[in-house]
């Protein structure tokens, strides 16, 4: 897993590369400043950090089934001795893991 | 009541932010957002208050959404302090993919109040799951705000029309 500070360098690097970066004010559209690519950096940085910290939250809410679907899984397991519901949470964490 | 247009702005090539200023009165003020594309696909779209112009990114944003999606019931979307608002969730930019909304601002210009906040939109993702997004966000801050500033949480803006409308009485 990459530190922060390393994940920072990979965002600098990567706004780097997207220069140059442009703004629209007031529909008058410029080139940023050096302050909003030191902003844009920071943003960036934080981002990545956030999503390898964090980022398994969002994905496992979006990989489970509905509750329904749950619900109708835990049915059909009690009536057939399957396990399908435990399965079904087991594989959404085994594919979305939470940092270490 | 009428509407009164402040500002726009009209985004046709990639465009790293976007700033619409001017609430400069103690109005309700509304904001359209319409035809939103990110250049990165499932790029969310997230905004910031400006004072003085000036970007504020102290951790002062707090928001309670729900999205109402397709593919499941729905989803909370609700975080404390952050240091922006977070108004999507993963715009698509394939064929047909955009996002489209409405935010209305309040105490805006009163610098002894929070800013506020309502919101509702309506967006394809990356994967062209139809998602409504209602929530609202409060800038915990006593401060002026005088407009807001719009951007991607990756890539750049592609295209997108952004319009401040002040909603006079």
């Amino acid at each position: 897993m990459a530190t922060q500070e390393e994940l920072q360098a990979l965002a600098d690097q990567e706004i780097e590369d997207a220069k140059p970066l442009y703004k629209l004010v007031n529909n008058e559209r410029l080139e940023f400043t050096d302050a909003d690519y030191a902003q844009a950096k920071i943003d960036l940085g934080n981002d990545k950090w956030y999503d390898q910290q964090f980022g398994y939250i969002q994905a496992r809410q979006e990989a489970y089934g509905s509750v329904q679907e749950q619900l109708d899984m835990q049915y059909w397991d009690g009536v057939n001795g399957t396990t399908t519901w435990a399965d079904h949470i087991a594989q959404v964490k085994s594919d979305n893991p939470k940092p270490a | 009541m009428g509407l009164v247009q402040v500002a726009t702005n009209t985004v046709t090539s990639s465009t790293a932010y976007v700033d619409l200023i001017g609430t400069t009165t103690d109005d309700v003020y509304m904001i359209v957002v319409n035809g939103y594309i990110p250049t990165s696909d499932a790029a969310d779209l997230r905004a910031r208050v400006l004072e003085s112009s000036t970007l504020n990114t102290t951790a002062n944003y707090d928001r309670a959404f729900l999205s109402i999606r397709t593919d499941t019931t729905y989803s909370n979307q609700a975080n404390t302090n952050e240091t922006y608002y977070d108004l999507t969730t993963a715009v698509g930019n394939s064929t047909g993919e955009q996002m489209n909304g409405i935010i209305y601002l309040y105490n805006a210009n009163d610098s002894n109040q929070y800013t506020y906040l309502t919101a509702e939109n309506v967006q394809l993702s990356h994967t062209a799951l139809t998602i409504g997004n209602q929530g609202a966000a409060v800038f915990t801050s006593n401060s002026q705000v005088n407009g807001l500033r719009f951007y991607p949480n990756s890539g750049t803006i592609a295209s997108g029309t952004f319009t401040m409308y002040k909603l006079s009485s």
